[in-house]
């Protein structure tokens, strides 16, 4: 016995509704009129007589009138009874929740997952009455409600349940889809419920259950019966493009960048992969064969791009097709500059010796590139840290500072408004750098501009020439420059000084020292822009990297990053995100474009004091925010989340195992999936015939109430008139 | 409750035939409301029995004497005045016979005022005391308006006063004055006062007994014979309230005992019927004591105007007395 509404609501509501007429009663009882009474006598003598009868039934129809309130109280509880034979008593009623897997790894097949999936909440729902709610769900990342607590009308649910229904794009989200469920199961009104999810059961979302799911699943078990049921599948096999992405290079006018496809084979066989296309534009640009991939296999295949024009170049990779089409095609966008303003800021005076020539000294050399003079794509401009107050910050994409000693405040406030609009910012500390000064100014934790807040300096005290750096465990673009370095390369740049650091939340430590594992580099987003921090100098009293070829490749791959953002314009699908937009107002409408052609607004908002346009991704693709004038147009992809590639699924016996013990049954053939549903069916709802009782009992006790009252009225009741006019007549008679 | 020195027009069943103007300032004789008495003034009070009387009047007595009224002839014996003596009768049949005559008599008429605190009760139209009061005067003044004697005792658990009965109209003020004096006591004894009376009432007479009768109705019953025994022509006017008539109260309600009975808390709608059974039997069982001692029972419901009380009353009696 259990009840769908709040016991706790509805119970006392319920105590409050039998107390009605009992209060009224006891009102009615304390709220009587009084007279004064000569008769008492004859009035004693009836009450004797009468009470007893009166009392009796007076309480009789009290406790009809509290019984029939506690009966429709206890139907607005709308209890259940769970036994098997209880079809007599109450209506058999089962509310249904369909959740589908709608992932895009549903569409693997040629009869895909997901075609089967509908195919069996087509089976399920035959099973259901009409009338019955129902509840059907597209489970994704992005889930979707295709009909919520409705009355069950077959020929509606079969059209939902048509092929105009298509999987989407997204990854599964089984946690997420799990908590809908049990909001849907409790909004719910019915005395059976019953929970269906079919899915195509991959490994990678159910082999391993979180503990929300799992907990979400112990929730749901207590509330309904719940069912999953393997949608079915014609292969496990899949191979995927799981990556298109910036590798090094220049990203700028006349520069040639590389650009790496990786290619995974989620499969349990050996396959051949085929051949994966590059477009740059709407140009094939290079077609290369990717070969025999052992099952898990990844194989990376390189291109590179030659940009003759500035400006958001877009990249398409693409796979032959297989099984699976959602997952064969990958987006890039590579945003190509004209040219690199960088400013130069020196903090030390420059000595005589050549050991004694300050960061910015060498800074200058490694970001021109000797032999280019004016005519290098990076044009530097140095000058001394007294100067910066009066320099144009705006003029520059990025400023380099090295070993500056006390930046005014008004500086900093101009370098973090200079960054948050999307410039880049490196800093080298040095012997200069005061390091309570630094915190103080740049700010401390989240709110500050820098990586990490600055410590004491360390000196090196071993044997050898110094610290060395250690193995690069960061995917950032500037740790792949020298993780791809030979290792006696590698070797040779040491550190005899750092800067000791302690990281803020959001940064990230690119490079290390390999005995201490002390941060060496580090990087930070804000707003629009990137901090990068050495924690050497720039010049070589600390170390000798100034003078190792690793300084200029880190100078200009970092430059490259900090200017074109590679990473920043890729995107998952369905994740939204807010796109920065430089130079828009807030409340400003910015135009969207997506990768179908669809066009929409979007209202500019404020995301940490920067201007962003809040983008829905929802398909895979390119997504252009036009440029309006002198305000810069945005142009982003998005691609599906390669970790829903790999199809690989659990069968209905490790499903049985795993999900059997926290009570979820699991229903794995089709011949008897609507046997096994109308079987383990049971639960009925009392509320009508609690309701009918309530009634019975109501008109029982107004006919009672009426029967009582008119047999008072039928009693004798004496004719007094008459008895008047007959004693008079006797009394003249007798006369 | 009512002003106890009025009547609201209200308190009779039609506008038209209002016993008591309220409007009007209370006269002298309060209770001798004279738009009352002229509608009744013509109809006489006829004694059921002859009844001895000091002075001649319109009623019978037993006793043969002087009146033009012939009843029978009788022997002349000595002692009787030779004025009586038919001649006539003589010269055929050679005999002295004397010529008797019916005596027209008046009587005395005692009238019995239950002053209890029960007969203060009242619906919200007129307390049954008011009407009592209102109803014994206007018969007193009949009574005294045709040459017979009034008196008038009040009474509640004792005799609490009386009113010697004359023939003359000043009784009527004496009694209208007492009237208003009448201050209601707990606890009735009628019976005992009734057997005070039948001590007391050393001539046959009328006695008009006004009362709820809501005491022990055995004692009541015992003095009613006890007045009849003593040869009395007894009237008993029953006076109700038509509430105690009809029971017509509804909701819950609290009745307090007007002469310290306690109180009772019921639902009257659903004791009516019994109450009316109840009701029944008391009137029944007084109304038929009445009729065994030859009383004349009239039950009277407060909500009927005073006049047509007595006018219905006088009808009915006149009516059969002349069909004897």
């Amino acid at each position: 016995m259990g009840s769908l509404n709040s016991f706790a609501l509805w119970g006392a509501l319920g105590l409050a509704g039998v107390a009605v007429p009992i209060i009224i009663h006891l009102l009615y009882r304390k709220h009587r009129k009084e007279t004064d009474w000569a008769a008492m006598e004859l009035l004693r003598r009836a009450l004797v007589i009468r009470s007893g009868q009166v009392k009796l039934e007076d309480y009789l129809i009290l406790f009809l009138r509290c019984l029939a309130l506690a009966l429709l109280a206890f139907a607005l509880l709308r209890p259940i009874m769970n036994a098997a034979a209880d079809s007599l008593l109450g209506e058999k009623k089962a509310g249904m929740i369909i959740g589908i897997d709608a992932s895009f790894s549903m569409g693997h097949g040629e009869h895909s997952r997901f075609e089967r999936a509908l195919e069996k909440a087509r089976l399920i729902v035959k099973t259901a009455r009409e009338g019955n709610p129902i509840t059907i769900v597209l489970m994704s990342d992005r889930p979707k409600v295709l009909v919520r607590g409705a009355g069950y009308v077959p020929a509606q649910v079969t059209e939902l349940l048509g092929s105009k229904t298509t999987a989407t794009p997204y990854r599964l989200g089984l946690e997420r889809n799990l908590e809908l469920l049990n909001e849907l199961a409790a909004e719910i009104k019915s005395p059976g419920k019953e929970v269906f999810l079919v899915s195509d059961s991959q490994e990678l979302d159910w082999a391993n259950l979180s503990s929300a799911a799992r907990a979400s699943f112990e929730r749901l078990t207590k509330s309904a019966r719940v069912y999953v049921i393997p949608s079915g599948m014609d292969g496990e096999e899949n191979l995927t493009l799981e990556r298109l992405s910036y590798s090094s290079g220049s990203l700028r006018q006349a520069g040639v960048a590389r650009f790496t496809a990786e290619v995974r084979n989620t499969g349990r066989r050996t396959a051949d992969a085929g051949s994966v296309e590059f477009f740059v534009g709407n140009e094939l640009s290079k077609r290369l064969a990717v070969g025999s991939l052992e099952p898990g296999q990844v194989r990376g295949l390189s291109f590179f791009a030659t940009f003759d024009k500035p400006g958001d170049i877009r990249l398409k990779a693409q796979l032959t097709p297989d099984d699976l089409a959602a997952d064969n095609v990958r987006h890039a966008v590579a945003r190509i500059s004209s040219r690199v303003r960088v400013l130069c800021v020196e903090g030390a005076s420059s000595g005589l010796n050549k050991a004694d020539r300050t960061g910015g000294y060498y800074a200058v050399r490694a970001l021109r590139l000797k032999g280019r003079g004016d005519d290098s794509p990076i044009r530097v401009h140095q000058i001394e840290a007294p100067d910066l107050v009066i320099e144009q910050l705006g003029d520059y994409d990025v400023i380099l500072l090295a070993n500056v000693p006390d930046p005014s405040a008004e500086t900093v406030g101009r370098l973090k408004k200079f960054v948050q609009r999307g410039g880049g910012l490196i800093l080298f500390t040095g012997d200069r750098v005061d390091a309570d000064q630094y915190n103080d100014r740049f700010g401390k934790g989240a709110d500050g501009l820098l990586p990490a807040s600055i410590g004491k300096v360390a000196s090196y005290t071993g044997d050898a020439t110094g610290w060395a750096i250690g193995p690069v465990k960061s995917d950032h673009l500037l740790g792949g420059v020298v993780s791809r370095l030979p290792e006696k390369l590698l070797d040779s740049a040491r550190f005899s000084k750092l800067t000791g650091v302690e990281p803020v939340s959001g940064s990230e430590t690119i490079l290390s020292v390999a005995e201490t594992g002390a941060p060496l580099l580090l990087a930070r987003d804000f707003g629009a822009g990137t901090v990068l921090l050495f924690t050497t100098s720039a010049d070589r009293t600390w170390s000798e990297l100034p003078v190792h070829p690793l300084y200029a490749m880190l100078l200009q791959q970092a430059v490259t990053q900090l200017t074109s953002r590679p990473d920043a314009s890729q995107f998952i699908v369905g994740a939204d995100a807010p796109l920065p937009v430089t130079g828009r107002q807030l409340g400003e409408n910015v135009a969207l474009t997506k990768p179908g052609g669809e066009a929409s607004s979007i209202r500019v908002t404020q995301n940490r004091d920067e201007p962003v346009a809040a983008v829905e991704f929802d398909q895979p693709g390119i997504y252009q925010i036009a440029a309006e004038g002198p305000k810069p147009g945005v142009v982003v992809a998005a691609n599906v989340d390669a970790r829903e590639s790999d199809v690989k699924v659990l069968g209905p016996g490790a499903l049985e195992t795993l999900l059997g013990p926290i009570g979820v049954t699991v229903l794995g053939k089709d011949g008897d999936l609507a046997a096994a549903i109308e079987k383990n069916r049971r639960g009925s709802e009392m509320t009508q015939l609690l309701l009918w009782l309530a009634i019975g009992v109501f008109l029982l006790q107004s006919i009672l109430a009426r029967y009582f009252t008119n047999k008072i009225s039928r009693d004798d009741v004496p004719d007094l008139t008459a008895a008047l006019q007959s004693s008079k007549v006797a009394a003249a008679r007798r006369s | 409750m009512m002003d106890s020195k009025t009547v609201p027009a209200s308190a009779t069943v039609g506008a038209s035939r209002a016993v008591v103007d309220p409007s009007k300032p209370r006269a002298k004789a309060q209770y001798l409301d004279p738009a009352t008495l002229s509608r009744i003034g013509s109809l006489e009070v006829v004694a059921r029995q002859v009844v001895e009387g000091v002075r001649i009047g319109h009623h019978k007595s037993p006793a043969r004497g002087v009146s033009s009224e012939f009843n029978a002839y009788r022997q002349y014996t000595q002692g009787d005045e030779t004025r009586h003596i038919d001649w006539k009768a003589y010269a055929r049949s050679d005999r002295y016979y004397v010529k008797l005559f019916d005596a027209e008599t008046n009587f005395v008429c005692n009238l019995l005022l239950d002053a209890s605190k029960s007969m203060t009760y009242s619906s919200g139209k007129i307390s049954k005391i008011e009407y009592a009061k209102y109803l014994a005067a206007s018969l007193a003044y009949l009574v005294v308006d045709q040459g017979d004697s009034a008196g008038m005792a009040i009474f509640d658990g004792k005799l609490q006063k009386y009113v010697e009965p004359k023939g003359s109209k000043r009784v009527l003020q004496d009694m209208s004055n007492e009237l208003e004096k009448v201050v209601p006591q707990p606890r009735t004894n009628v019976g005992a006062i009734l057997h005070d009376f039948a001590h007391r009432m050393k001539r046959r007479g009328f006695v008009m007994i006004f009362s709820d009768l809501f005491d022990n109705t055995d004692e009541f019953i015992a003095g009613l014979n006890h007045l009849r025994f003593g040869g009395h022509n007894v009237v008993l006017f029953h006076i109700l309230d038509p509430y105690e008539i009809e029971f017509p109260l509804a909701g819950m309600w609290k009745f307090l005992g007007l002469e310290g009975e306690g109180e009772v808390i019921t639902q009257p709608s659903r004791v009516r019927a019994n109450y009316l059974k109840e009701l029944e039997e008391f009137v029944g069982k007084i109304r038929k004591a009445c009729g065994k001692a030859q009383v004349d029972y009239v039950l009277v419901n407060t909500a009927q105007p005073v006049e047509q009380t007595i006018s219905s009353y006088l009808i009915q009696r006149t009516a059969l007395a002349n069909a004897r």
